[in-house]
């Protein structure tokens, strides 16, 4: 009896000892962690952006943005032109096949985008504004849409996914969500929900201006806690941290690591304060532009970035992002003043402050640095926590509800200002909380219109408007930050897709 | 017995009921799946397609009459965001969570009787001292935080152990000591203070004055009859176990219910959070259930009514 407890736990013993270097030999896999189960990994099916991320590795678009260019080349399309500002005609590349053998041409991209034009289909909403494609012959096509469509190159770069018509309509829309096929150059393997997914380089993929994957397998592992994902980074579980998923408090634990680093890039994603000018909410106190300009020099936002942020941020007073086509730089700028913005509420009747409700759902930090700001210049901030339920601010937003809210805006990866100015700014929108008849009108102008000169100055000028009124107090861009192994050469992207078939260890 | 447990099903079936209907309406009020799936830029219309799909159109208490409607003819739905059978989703990840808080439950019994015994034994000792200490600070210490020294200590500085992930027996004990050392104290406390009870009682004494040698009297005297209480405790932490599981399976990215469950609520996917929520609120009345039968064979006192 006594012999068979000691076998059996230094059996246990011994397999434990084998299992954890089993762990360590892997060179010819990239392991990247992300932090949630996906419900599908079909794009069109979700708006997850791990779902997303992954489509761009194992799928391809018509035209692709070049992180490293910053500009938008055609992929599997060979060329592309407008031929009216509602039509762009593109010639496809020839000899490309999807991993299944099935040839990529016209009828797949005609068929591609009858999948997204089905209401069943989740992101049916956002190609409404295509109205078909049109096949010109096996590798010609155009796209036409209903009206002038001025971002129809993002769209298509961020979001049309071409699938294989044979393959899809054998599986089926959930068959595929589950054992997707594309063009990219990684191939589906396998899928485990809670744990992992599998995938391998595509032997014959075509290059292109994405070029073939240069490690050849990749498994993503979901590890939700993110103290867990940096501590499998730190003992090489994993190799890579997906761009977005560490946080600033823990950069300098990973940078004083000698075998890891750290790397950035600016984004879209714009954090920002909105006050509501027009008394939505019951509130009235933001009615007054005085209140307005003075919490925007309340907040010390070079101190939020340092302090807080560590330095992975970017000042700025546009409501517009820098990366957006149609930013404008020249604008009013509040600088930090706490005793102008003292002086500005005693104004406007305000000499003891007053208290208000705030609503934060992301980045606690910092909300309560800007609530401690705001309580310096006497104004009491009530704070309602949200704690990363974006569904739940989104839905408060739209019902009017709020008078005073620290928050942030990704514009989905569509690099033009129309993407974050149209939903804040124009009347007709339920987020929007204060604008001007003139900002309606030229926010309007510019969406119906494709030539660009003309369209960034309508930009300039409603951002103009926006910063003279203080609707907001636009604090910083974010930047997505990327958490390595030292050997391993990757850059995060500007679009927050990570590009895992660029990525190749240096030793 | 048969009536006594016909009674204590139907008592089961009753709370289910109750647990349902607060778990339905709680989570109408808060979520609304259509716009977690189509995201922030959808229009209203758009999140009117997907509700009329869901059949979230309609009015919440006719939502659930439907559902419960189904349910009483064994079928949970169909998860509104992975679009499969509900009740799969669950019983997949039924095993991962069955080794983990088995193994805890057994980490926690092999530490928690042999100290409370040793306390109750040596009471007023130094050793009494230290095993109140241990049981005192391993019930204060978060879950969560002792999930992630555990990971530091013997994950990244020792590395003994793998840091997350699921498969191999390694990747078993960080999770299952960090369950089990959350359950241990409050069987601990229970053996001693059961023991101590047991220890000053006439027949233990009878038993020491007939010279039964003193391990006899520890583990066959005392033992059985301290070991009522703790059987029943054990039924309860069962659950107190599962609780424990959202939190250990999300730190170690353990692939249970746990993590299904929280997933579920914050995509508001109504049909798994039912399914979870009933499917664990059965089994924890079941496990207690046994645990009362267990007690009444062990303790021929006991009389069902």
């Amino acid at each position: 009896m006594k012999h068979s407890v000691i076998r059996c736990c230094s059996l246990l013993i011994l397999a434990l000892l084998i299992a954890v270097p089993m762990a360590e030999a892997k060179k010819d896999t990239l392991v990247v962690a992300f932090d949630r189960r996906m419900m599908t990994l079909d794009n069109n099916e979700t708006t997850d952006r791990s779902s997303l991320v992954l489509y761009h590795n194992w799928g391809d678009t018509l035209v692709y943005r070049d992180p490293v260019k910053r500009e938008m080349v055609p992929c599997l399309a060979e060329s592309y032109q407008f031929i009216d500002p509602m039509t762009i005609e593109m010639k496809l590349r020839k000899g490309v096949t999807f991993h299944n053998g099935e040839p990529f041409n016209a009828e797949a991209v005609r068929y591609s985008m009858e999948i997204l034009k089905d209401p069943k289909t989740l992101n049916y909403g956002y190609f409404k504004v295509f109205k078909e494609v049109q096949v010109i012959d096996d590798h010609t096509v155009r796209l036409v849409s209903d009206k002038p469509n001025p971002t129809a190159l993002e769209m298509i770069a961020n979001m049309f996914s071409i699938y294989p018509p044979g393959y899809y309509k054998k599986v089926g829309r959930e068959g595929f969500g589950k054992s997707p096929v594309g063009t990219g150059p990684y191939q589906f393997v396998s899928w485990k929900q809670d744990t992992e997914v599998v995938f391998k380089a595509y032997p014959n993929y075509f290059g292109g201006p994405k070029g073939k994957a240069k490690i050849p397998n990749l498994l993503i592992r979901i590890i939700p806690e993110e103290v867990t994902r940096v501590a499998e980074l730190m003992t090489g579980g994993v190799d890579l941290i997906r761009g977005g998923l560490v946080s600033p408090e823990q950069i300098p634990l990973i940078e004083k690591n000698p075998s890891l680093k750290i790397d950035s890039d600016e984004i879209l994603r714009t954090w920002y304060i909105t006050l509501d000018s027009i008394g939505r909410s019951g509130v009235a106190f933001f009615k007054d532009k005085r209140v307005r300009q003075a919490v925007n020099h309340a907040i010390d936002k070079d101190e939020i970035i340092q302090t807080v942020l560590k330095g992975f941020a970017k000042v700025t007073h546009s409501a517009a992002n820098s990366l957006h086509f149609g930013y404008e730089p020249n604008l009013t700028v509040y600088p930090y003043d706490p005793a102008k913005a003292k002086k500005l509420l005693a104004e406007a009747g305000f000499p003891n402050g007053f208290t208000v409700d705030y609503y934060a759902y992301r980045d606690k930090s910092v909300a309560e640095a800007i609530s401690g700001y705001l309580t310096a210049v006497g104004i009491k901030t009530n704070m309602k926590w949200l704690g990363g339920q974006w569904d739940v601010m989104d839905k408060n937003l739209a019902a009017g509800s709020i008078p005073l809210a620290y928050l942030s805006w990704g514009s989905y990866s569509v690099f033009d200002a129309s993407s974050i100015l149209n939903r804040f700014f124009m009347s007709d929108n339920p987020q929007c909380y204060g604008t001007t008849p003139e900002v309606d009108k030229l926010l309007a102008e510019a969406n119906i219109i494709v030539d660009p000169l003309k369209r960034k100055e309508l930009y300039s000028r409603a951002q103009k408007i926006i910063a003279e009124e203080a609707y907001w107090v636009p604090l910083y861009n974010a930047k997505v930050v990327s958490a390595m192994a030292k050997n391993l050469n990757f850059k995060p992207s500007y679009d927050e897709i990570d590009r895992y078939f660029t990525a190749a260890y240096t030793d | 017995m048969r009536t006594y447990i016909i009674k204590r099903l139907l008592n089961a079936l009753l709370t289910l009921f109750l647990i349902t209907l607060l778990t339905f309406f709680f989570l109408a009020l808060a979520k609304d799946p259509a716009r977690m799936m189509a995201g922030p830029e959808a229009s209203e219309e758009d999140l009117m397609g997907i509700r009329r799909e869901l059949g979230l159109d309609r009015p919440v208490h006719l939502q659930y009459l439907m559902w419960l409607g189904r349910v009483v003819q064994g079928d949970f739905g169909r998860s509104y965001v992975g679009k499969t059978a509900a009740i799969n989703m669950v019983a997949e990840r039924l095993p991962a969570t069955l080794w983990l808080t088995v193994t805890a439950m057994g980490i926690a019994l092999v530490l928690s009787i042999p100290l409370g015994m040793i306390a109750a034994v040596r009471r007023g000792s130094l050793v009494d001292a230290l095993v109140s200490a241990l049981g005192v600070s391993g019930q204060a210490m978060p879950l969560f935080w002792f999930g992630i020294m555990l990971i530091i200590v013997f994950g990244v500085n020792l590395r003994l152990f793998p840091v997350s992930g699921y498969g191999t027996p390694a990747h078993l004990v960080l999770p299952a000591v960090t369950l089990g050392v959350y359950t241990m104290p409050v069987i601990m406390r229970l053996t001693r203070s059961s023991f101590l009870d047991v220890l000053s009682q006439d027949y233990i004494r009878t038993a020491k004055a007939k010279g039964v040698p003193r391990h006899l009297v520890l583990f066959k005297h005392a033992l059985r009859n301290a070991a009522l209480p703790i059987v029943l405790m054990v039924g309860m932490q069962l659950g107190v176990l599962v609780g424990g599981a959202v939190v250990t399976e999300t730190v170690f990215s353990w692939p249970g219910i746990g993590r299904l469950a929280v997933d579920s609520v914050v995509t508001g996917d109504f049909p798994v959070v039912q399914a979870t929520v009933m499917l664990l609120a059965a089994a924890i009345m079941l496990m207690n259930l046994v645990a009362d039968i267990v007690v009444a064979f062990i303790d021929p006192r006991i009389h069902f009514h």
